[in-house]
């Protein structure tokens, strides 16, 4: 259930315009400037290395952990091996006492974080110095980092001076330069003095013990310098087996987490080197430095054991992934609750470090998958996502509302429909035309900012009997899966598929028994109403066997395609699923493949208006399909304008948009504005959600803009 | 001591990156890229001295940085010249100067070979690092070095140097020279006849 706290956290991030400026800008000029840094490599090549070097080693993690710690203490480190926070803690203020340090200097280190070092420091009375710029900025304001790798960006250059004023008691001016020279100065006495260093690592290597640290500031390798002692902490996810299988990660880390070809140092350390060590009358002396490795679990091996959730030992902590999703750059990263922020924030942080607030946090993730096309790791963060959701249901059950409305309406497919058209007459009241504009009272934020479609008075199950179809000419048979939104809000949709696919040759038939495809019990966690309505489908289709089964919603064929594994403890409907789900056929890319084929001829739309398209993000990203849509709206004759932002979401991602709707608005707005900025007449989509949403945004904000189905475009352009 | 490592290396076996290359990459990260023989790094050394008018200057000894005849160009521009020390000098440093193992033409950067605690003193405390290296000693790519390191690298800290230390922690605009050198000069020095 989502809290009060969280959605109040929510409506002040939204309001946090300094945050949504500094994210918002970087959103912008980030996809373009990594594409950059990545030209002449192969993307998806280094990817697939990174994800297979981290299999291995969370495969053979034991056997390397033990090998990475005998290759240290061969060269002459200290490895201790850390369970919880407590360990951590307790080692290195064990180690302080003993070695009476009086002053710390820190680079960045998110294990730090995790296990909240500096506020153990403070009460030891030790101080500590954050060193990265980010970081120290962040501790002097008593924040948490809203950023893996930029941790003080949702702070501007006059806040940053104001905290600096008030740490140094004088007054600074906020021109970054200044602030930046200032650091260097005031940091540089801390270097000086430090008894201790404290760095994280980005990998670690377990044939020869070496670490590397990757940073940009400099204050990497002063840390790792100055001070006579060295404690590095690394966690699991950091090993890797060989030398060599740097390389990949070395290429990948710094152009996926900020754009850049390398960072300006990469620091290797293997065994401890010289430092200087100082008397007190001034003297100085050269010694072989003092280096301990901590090597953290709290909570990693217990990831590790995790059948699915292993795959995060995949993640390199670049943040590419926060540096893409759209609910982040509105939000930033500390709604998330602990230190990791994002989608794989709430992943990692239901392992790692706090465990309460994940089960609310992963319901900020629209599932989008955006992050997944840039993960270093090939992680599918919205699976994972939906795997967690599905965990939480299976551990404290589904809240009352959806399990009542699941399992006791929409697992029964006849009350389900005459609830919907029931629904048809109850919305009378606060119709206008096709659209709900207005709902009263706690459900007004649903229709803040769009319009939502009235449910229709005859659903498209009845009006498919009314169709006049012709006379197929090919003997294969085709089923339409309608879903519940064409079916019910805009059977104009269906209609317009099935007239097209007749229109090629092909006899296509409504199976009427067919409900509910199962995704929203799916994405719920609730895994067995998705599989009674499975059945139901699968029952319907069996009944008459089609050739092809065509969807016009991309949610719903992937859930088709989902049916094998939901039933794969069910043999007899397993095989049904089977062989359906060979069958199935997304209706966008499939009218694109009958028109190339020459089986369907559509005439010209020419000087009909300039048209543009909206990806939607399960049609894009899950299905891959981006090409098709596009080539078969040319096919048309319309003239085309992309719009920026194509493949961003609308906001509506299924019930998130009444579960979040100021966060979906937002999106909205961004969508509106988009398309509004493409001077287009037509707005096209290849998903029925994705067309109530951007129809109802038009509605609601304006716009002479017409938008539709791909369907109803190729309705328009049959002979 | 043997100051500058993996001489055996680079007789032939290594791959080569070319100095175009590494040029394109280190200019692209601010950093100031010379290719010059012996004589014309004096000159080029006096020019930098004077341009940053420097008072104190540090420097890892080696062959090549003698070779450059730093310790009399100091001293007729009067000024200090440190090749031991601590914390202090290197603290009082406008300058370090220090010899590179290598340099890496794939990411434009320097490699650094530091077990000497003086060596990335020289390279991390001053404002300005002037990094030489020899002129056939320009690695191709990331493979290549680490076919290096297999052989070479037994214990100790090696640094990739790649531009001046930069940030980019306040509202993403990139500003040069936080905790390491604002300036970043790397001269290879073609070997003498």
């Amino acid at each position: 259930m989502i809290t009060k706290e969280l959605k109040d956290k929510i409506k002040d991030k939204l309001k946090d315009n300094i945050q949504r400026k500094n994210l918002g800008t970087f959103s912008e000029v980030y996809p373009g400037a990594r594409a950059k840094a990545f030209e002449g490599y192969d993307i998806e090549d280094l990817r697939e290395q990174i994800a297979n070097i981290k299999k291995n080693v969370v495969k053979n993690l034991d056997k390397l952990a033990d090998q990475f710690q005998s290759e240290v203490e061969k060269r002459g480190a200290i490895v201790y091996r850390a369970k919880t926070d407590k360990d951590v803690i307790d080692y290195i203020m064990k180690l302080c006492r003993e070695k009476d340090v009086k002053l710390v200097v820190k680079s960045k280190s998110m294990v730090s974080e995790e296990v909240e070092l500096n506020e153990a420091f403070k009460k030891e009375g030790i101080e500590s110095q954050e060193t990265d710029l980010g970081e120290w900025i962040i501790q002097i304001a008593g924040h948490k980092p809203s950023h893996m790798v930029m941790p003080a960006i949702h702070l501007n250059r006059q806040q940053v001076a104001d905290y600096f004023s008030k740490e140094l008691g004088k007054d600074m001016e906020p021109d970054i330069p200044f602030l930046v020279h200032t650091a260097r100065v005031q940091l540089r006495e801390k270097f000086l003095k430090a008894d201790m260093g404290i760095s994280g690592a980005n990998i670690a290597v377990a044939e020869n013990g070496s670490l590397f640290i990757v940073t940009n500031e400099g204050n990497g390798r002063l840390t790792a310098t100055m001070p006579r002692i060295h404690v590095i902490l690394v966690g699991y996810e950091k090993l890797v087996e060989k030398m060599t299988d740097a390389i990949p990660i070395l290429r990948f880390l710094p152009r996926n987490a900020t754009a850049q070809v390398l960072t300006s140092y990469v620091n290797l350390i293997s065994g401890p080197s010289e430092a200087i060590v100082e008397n007190p009358d001034g003297s100085f002396s050269v010694q072989k430095k003092e280096l301990h490795i901590v090597l953290v679990d709290h909570g990693r091996l217990e990831m590790a054991k995790d059948p699915v959730f292993k795959e995060l030992y995949q993640c390199i902590r670049c943040a590419a992934c926060t540096n893409v999703c759209p609910v982040y750059a509105l939000l930033g990263g500390h709604v998330y609750g602990h230190v990791y922020s994002g989608g794989i924030g709430a992943l990692l942080n239901s392992f790692i470090g706090s465990k309460n607030t994940a089960d609310q946090i992963q319901e900020l993730c629209l599932t989008c998958g955006r992050c997944t096309e840039v993960c270093a790791g090939k992680i599918n963060i919205p699976e994972l996502i939906v795997e967690m959701r599905k965990r939480s249901v299976k551990k404290a059950g589904l809240p009352t509302l959806p399990k009542v409305v699941f399992q006791n309406i929409m697992s029964n497919r006849q009350l389900f429909h005459n609830m919907l058209r029931m629904a048809s007459l109850g919305q009378k009241p606060f119709k206008s035309g096709p659209f709900i504009r207005n709902l009263p009272m706690f459900l007004s934020g649903y229709t803040k900012d769009r319009s939502l479609p009235a449910i229709v008075d005859v659903p498209f199950r009845d009006r498919f009997k009314g169709l006049k179809l012709k006379k197929e000419t090919k003997k294969q048979k085709i089923a339409f899966f309608s879903g519940c939104l064409i079916d019910f809000a805009y059977p104009e949709i269906g209609e317009a598929v099935v007239e097209s696919l007749n229109c090629a040759g092909f006899k296509v038939n409504f199976p009427q028994d067919q409900t509910c495809c199962g995704t929203p019990m799916f994405l719920m966690g609730d895994l067995e109403s998705a599989k009674k309505v499975a059945m139901q489908n699968l029952d319907a289709m069996q009944k008459e066997n089609p050739d092809f089964i065509v969807l016009a919603c991309p949610t719903g064929v992937e859930m088709w395609e989902r049916y094998p594994e939901l039933m794969k403890d069910n043999q007899r409907y397993y095989e049904i699923a089977v062989k359906f789900s060979k069958r199935i056929k997304e209706y966008t890319s499939y009218i694109n493949e009958l028109c190339e084929k020459g089986e369907l001829k559509l005439k010209s739309l020419k000087g009909k208006g300039l048209a543009t398209y909206h990806d939607s993000c399960h049609l894009k990203r899950v299905l891959g399909i981006f090409e098709e849509p596009r080539s078969v709206i040319k096919k048309t004759g319309l003239e085309f304008v992309e719009m920026r932002h194509c493949d961003q979401c609308c906001g509506m991602a299924g019930s998130y948009s009444v579960k979040f709707p100021e966060i979906s608005g937002e999106l909205a707005d961004q969508k509106h504005k988009d398309i509004m900025e493409s001077k287009a007449d037509i707005v096209l989509a290849g998903c029925p959600a994705c067309v109530l949403q951007i129809r109802g945004l038009i509605d609601k904000k304006g716009g002479n803009v017409k938008v539709k189905h791909i369907a109803e475009l190729i309705k328009e352009a049959l002979e | 001591m043997q100051t500058v490592l993996w001489d055996e290396k680079f007789s032939g076996k290594v791959e080569k990156g070319s100095f175009e290359d590494f040029k394109r990459r280190a200019e692209a990260v601010s950093a100031e890229v010379y290719f010059t023989n012996l004589n014309d790094a004096k000159n080029i050394l006096q020019e930098i001295f004077k341009r940053e008018n420097a008072k104190n200057i540090i420097a890892f000894k080696s062959d090549l940085v003698d070779n450059t005849g730093v310790d009399k160009i100091s001293k007729d521009m009067n000024i200090n010249l440190f090749f031991e020390g601590g914390k202090k000098e290197a603290n009082i440093a406008d300058i370090g100067i220090s010899e590179m193992e290598c340099a890496l033409a794939e990411t434009g950067s320097v490699i650094e070979w530091s077990y000497p605690v003086w060596k990335r003193l020289v390279s991390a405390m001053p404002n300005v690092h002037i990094a030489l290296v020899r002129s056939n000693r320009i690695v191709k790519d990331y493979e290549s070095m680490f076919e290096i390191f297999k052989e070479k690298f037994e214990s100790g800290h090696i640094s990739f140097i790649t531009g001046p230390s930069r940030t980019a922690d306040i509202e993403r605009v990139l500003t040069i020279g936080v905790h390491g050198p604002s300036k970043l000069v790397v001269m290879f020095v073609e070997e003498e006849e």
